[in-house]
């Protein structure tokens, strides 16, 4: 009985958690320091204790903010990183406006108000629905008509023809002909890629009468679709190609070259477009000394 | 002696009311415009919906239903649709027409008529506006999906 009369006592005596005393010589921005961890929270005492300016007088009991206070400035932290992160939401503009309005109240000690300005801030550009801009490409062909609608960005587009909708997801395309369905249009094979002879082969080949140099035989990887192959041979820096031949196999014999740096691109093409050219595989090739031997006998 | 004086002084209050229809030109009220055409690059041409002949276009010009617009090869412009920020670049050699469009309340929505051409288009906020686009092959729809009932 004289233990729980104890802890009465002490809880009465126990200064209340919801207001604080100003000390000697203390300004309101060290008791806001003090009290709150932040002397930029003076303003919210100021306003929260009806202060006219942030002299107060020693031995005054100031009001302090609850627990509201503290989940308000959760909604806001939570608020600003999601505004952070969402740099180009469409909706960002409307959400930053929202949480400077919620910014304010807090200042004002209205803390429920900025609890749900903050919220809605935050809510505006972290919904899974949160608006992204669509954007989408439609090119109509001189032809018929026929129409390739690409998608760029955000949600997809819906492509009806015929009663047939196909939706066109970012990075898509289809193409509908008219009278027809959407389809998706097939795609160009894939690129090649060189095999031998490897990057940066020095080649050595007997030269002929003019001094020229070969055989050379050039092996890439075969893709599917390709019906044929385009190769490109250039020599050092220059940017015509010495040799522009089509092979349906995926390899091909150069005819002979003089001797000197090559570089040499390979590229798909099928019923559905052409490859992008292969990225240059590099060779040199370089006169191969000949071995003369003289039999011993009367010609040594 | 009041209903006299109010039976006097009716005719003087109603005088605005009762023009004869002829001295008061019946005047439609403007339709508002679907967009604005601007960000002009080359020869672009409009060409309004009542007119037969085309013209040449200028920065802003507002753009009503079925009126149509065309480019020339390596000329360009830009539609800004009024309402909902939808913007549809117009590519060269291209020509579209403003088609009619049935505005809901809360979901504005815009059609388009691409006969030839290239467009590029971006809606700004696909989760309440929609644009519908209409070519001689198909329909493309982005945005919000309307359901006709």
């Amino acid at each position: 009985m004289r233990t729980a009369l104890l802890l009465v006592a002490w809880l009465g005596l126990t200064p209340a958690q919801d207001s604080t005393v100003v000390g000697a010589n203390e300004s309101l921005r060290e008791v806001a320091t003090r009290v709150l961890g932040d002397a930029a929270a003076a303003a919210e005492l100021r306003a929260l204790n009806n202060l006219s300016s942030d002299t107060v007088a020693e031995g005054t009991r100031l009001k302090l903010p609850g627990q509201e206070r503290v989940l308000a400035l959760k909604a806001l932290e939570t608020a600003r990183t999601l505004l952070a992160q969402a740099k180009d939401a469409p909706g960002l503009p409307e959400a930053t406006a929202r949480l400077k309005a919620a910014e304010e109240h807090f200042r004002a000690a209205r803390y429920p108000q900025a609890s749900e300005a903050a919220n809605a801030a935050g809510a505006q550009v972290a919904a899974p629905g949160a608006p992204q801009a669509s954007a989408f490409t439609v090119q109509v062909h001189p032809d018929a008509g026929t129409t390739t609608v690409t998608v760029t960005r955000g949600p997809p587009v819906r492509v009806e023809a015929e009663g047939v909708t196909r939706p066109v997801g970012p990075g898509e395309t289809v193409s509908v002909e008219k009278g027809h369905p959407p389809t998706v249009p097939p795609s160009p094979p894939a690129i090649p890629r060189p095999e031998q002879p490897a990057e940066g082969a020095l080649l050595k080949r007997r030269a002929d009468a003019q001094g020229k140099l070969g055989p050379v035989k050039l092996v890439w990887a075969a893709v599917a679709g390709a019906e044929r192959y385009e190769v490109e041979v250039l020599r050092d820096a220059q940017p015509t190609p010495v040799l522009a031949q089509a092979s349906t196999a995926p390899e091909l014999k150069l005819p002979l070259l003089p001797a000197g740096r090559y570089r040499w691109t390979v590229r798909a093409v099928g019923g559905a477009g052409r490859s992008e050219r292969s990225a240059p595989r590099l060779f040199e090739l370089a006169p191969d000394k000949l071995k003369l031997e003289v039999q011993k006998g009367q010609w040594q | 002696m009041l209903l006299a004086l109010a039976l006097t002084a009716s005719p003087l209050g109603c005088d605005s009311e009762d023009k004869p229809e002829a001295s008061a030109p019946a005047t439609a009220p403007l339709p508002a415009p679907r967009a604005h055409l601007r960000g002009l690059k080359g020869s672009v041409q409009i060409k309004r919906a009542t007119a037969d002949e085309w013209s040449t276009a200028s920065d802003n010009v507002p753009l009503y239903e079925n009126d149509k617009v065309r480019t020339e090869a390596g000329a360009g412009a830009d539609l800004v649709f009024a309402g909902n920020g939808s913007t549809v670049h117009l590519g060269g050699d291209s020509l579209i027409g403003i088609a009619e469009t049935r505005p809901r309340p809360g979901r504005p929505r815009t059609d388009l008529t691409v006969l030839r051409g290239r467009i590029d288009a971006e809606v700004e906020r696909p989760a309440t506006q929609s644009l519908s686009v209409t070519t001689p092959a198909a329909t493309i729809q982005a945005g919000r999906e309307i359901v006709f009932q």
